[in-house]
């Protein structure tokens, strides 16, 4: 059974048909990374999955529960109930952070997991005080997301989508936002988590990252998977001109 | 001391008790405005960014019909106008029309900035709450809301203030408050003083509110934002 399975994915904004049929198949453990040049169509993906974007044909599995299906050309979700219940298998990770201000960083912990899951205050603390160790926060638990820099901040979203216990997590461009410095503290939590054999879908530009910690890359490329395989494979003997090319640009 | 400046002082102290009095509507007055108008305006202003669209339709043309027309007309519409409308003709007392009229103007009014607060959340917060498999209700009550709150308590304020000194519009309907009892004094004695002695109970009543929200604004921009 696979985590995640995106078939045929298809994604229209208005005329402009940014995803021609992506397909994914994720098993459990599994580090797979998606890079591509921007307005590729890799976030609309990774979006499609947690339903943060609704897909105009193809299909998704989380889990083997099916989140969305295309049966004779008509594209259906399943209820809303179930949609919610999906979503806590799938932690996401953004750009921005998108931290609750309002909340100390240990409520951002707690939140989900008290909210969603109705799991009592205590377990919640408890898990949330281990998550923010692991991510190197311990003893900023009190602070307000104001109070910390990009790097943390992105780590406190981290244990965020941790405290769900997700079956897979996703990260939408999780160091775009964050000076060179920030971005290693954040590179090293995920790998970290990758060598927990955490199942893990990650949109990065960060090319010797991804070589390090995936499983196998997918390179989209104006809405289509142009390539995909182990990272040796995609970055050292790339088969096809655009992906040549794209990897050139990273070396300059 | 000058004979005729303790003369006055006594006159003022004499003053007291009916300024009192009014005053005292005033404020009757305007906390049941703030009492019953912000929790309908948000209610308002979840009804306009709803997405059913009777919602929509009915928020809509109630802040049109209630900011766009003059307070004092509304005020002479419930008091002097409901008896003769048709089905409906109730006649309400001086005060419940008061206290109607200033409820239904000021939701409106706070509706819109509730309205303007919830829009000034960030998009990734909705996204953060929805992916992790809250409910709409959750992620309103939980995530959406405590931040509008945070952030419409400058233009609250401020509309507060505004509604202090149109309680005196009651006067038109000849509901007894500050400014009554202050014309009142005046009209008997032939002398401006009580009219001074109002705009000083405004006065006071302005800065104690004001002192209030600067002290929550303070307490809530440690958390606050970017």
């Amino acid at each position: 059974m696979y985590v995640i399975e995106a078939l045929d994915i298809v994604k229209k904004f208005g005329k402009n048909e940014v995803l021609k049929g992506v397909t994914l198949q994720q098993k459990k453990g599994e580090v797979v990374t998606i890079i591509g040049p921007s307005g590729s169509g890799k976030s609309t993906f990774i979006r499609c999955l947690n339903k943060l974007e609704t897909v105009n044909s193809g299909t998704i599995r989380i889990n083997g529960e099916t989140l969305v299906e295309t049966v004779d050309g008509k594209v259906q979700y399943a209820k809303e109930r179930d949609i919610r219940k999906m979503l806590t298998n799938t932690g996401m990770v953004f750009q921005n952070f998108n931290l609750f201000p309002h909340f100390s960083v240990l409520q951002n912990v707690m939140e989900f997991p008290v909210t969603v899951k109705k799991q009592d205050k205590e377990t919640a603390r408890k898990r949330a005080l281990e998550l923010l160790e692991m991510v190197g926060l311990k003893g900023r638990e009190d602070a307000f997301p104001i109070q910390l820099s990009g790097g943390q901040k992105q780590r406190v979203a981290i244990a965020r989508a941790l405290a769900m216990e997700p079956k897979v997590l996703l990260f939408d461009e999780p160091t775009s936002a964050l000076d060179p410095e920030l971005t290693v503290e954040v590179l090293k939590v995920i790998k970290q988590l990758a060598k927990k054999q955490m199942t893990m879908i990650i949109v990065t530009h960060e090319m010797s990252f991804a070589k390090e910690v995936s499983d196998k890359i997918i390179f989209i490329d104006q809405g289509v998977i142009a390539e995909q395989g182990t990272p040796e494979e995609v970055f050292d003997h790339p088969k096809s001109e655009r992906l040549h090319s794209f990897l050139q640009s990273y070396h300059t | 001391m000058d004979e005729n400046f303790i003369g006055w002082l006594q006159y003022l102290w004499s003053l007291m008790p009916i300024m009192m009095k009014g005053f005292q509507i005033t404020l009757e007055l305007f906390f049941k405005t703030i009492l019953w108008a912000l929790p309908l305006g948000l209610i308002i202003a979840l009804m306009n960014i709803s997405k059913f669209w009777p919602f929509r339709a009915i928020g809509k043309t109630y802040v049109w019909i209630l900011r766009g027309t003059p307070l004092l007309l509304q005020l002479f519409f419930v008091y002097y106008g409901l008896p003769y409308v048709p089905v409906i003709g109730v006649v309400l007392d001086r005060f419940p029309a008061a206290v109607l009229t200033f409820v239904l103007n000021y939701s409106a009014y706070f509706s819109e900035i509730f309205r303007a607060g919830i829009l000034s959340i960030e998009h990734g917060q909705y996204e953060a709450a929805r992916s992790s498999g809250m409910t709409g209700f959750q992620m309103m009550t939980r995530i959406i809301l405590p931040q509008t709150i945070r952030r419409v308590i400058p233009p609250i304020s401020n509309e507060t203030i505004t509604l202090v000194k149109d309680t005196a519009l009651v006067n038109s309907i000849g509901l007894f408050e500050l400014l009554q009892a202050a014309k009142s004094s005046v009209n008997r004695d032939v002398d401006a003083t009580a009219f001074l002695l109002a705009a000083l109970f405004y006065l006071i009543f302005t800065l104690v509110l004001t002192l209030i929200f600067n002290a929550i604004e303070k307490k809530n921009s440690k958390h606050e934002i970017r």
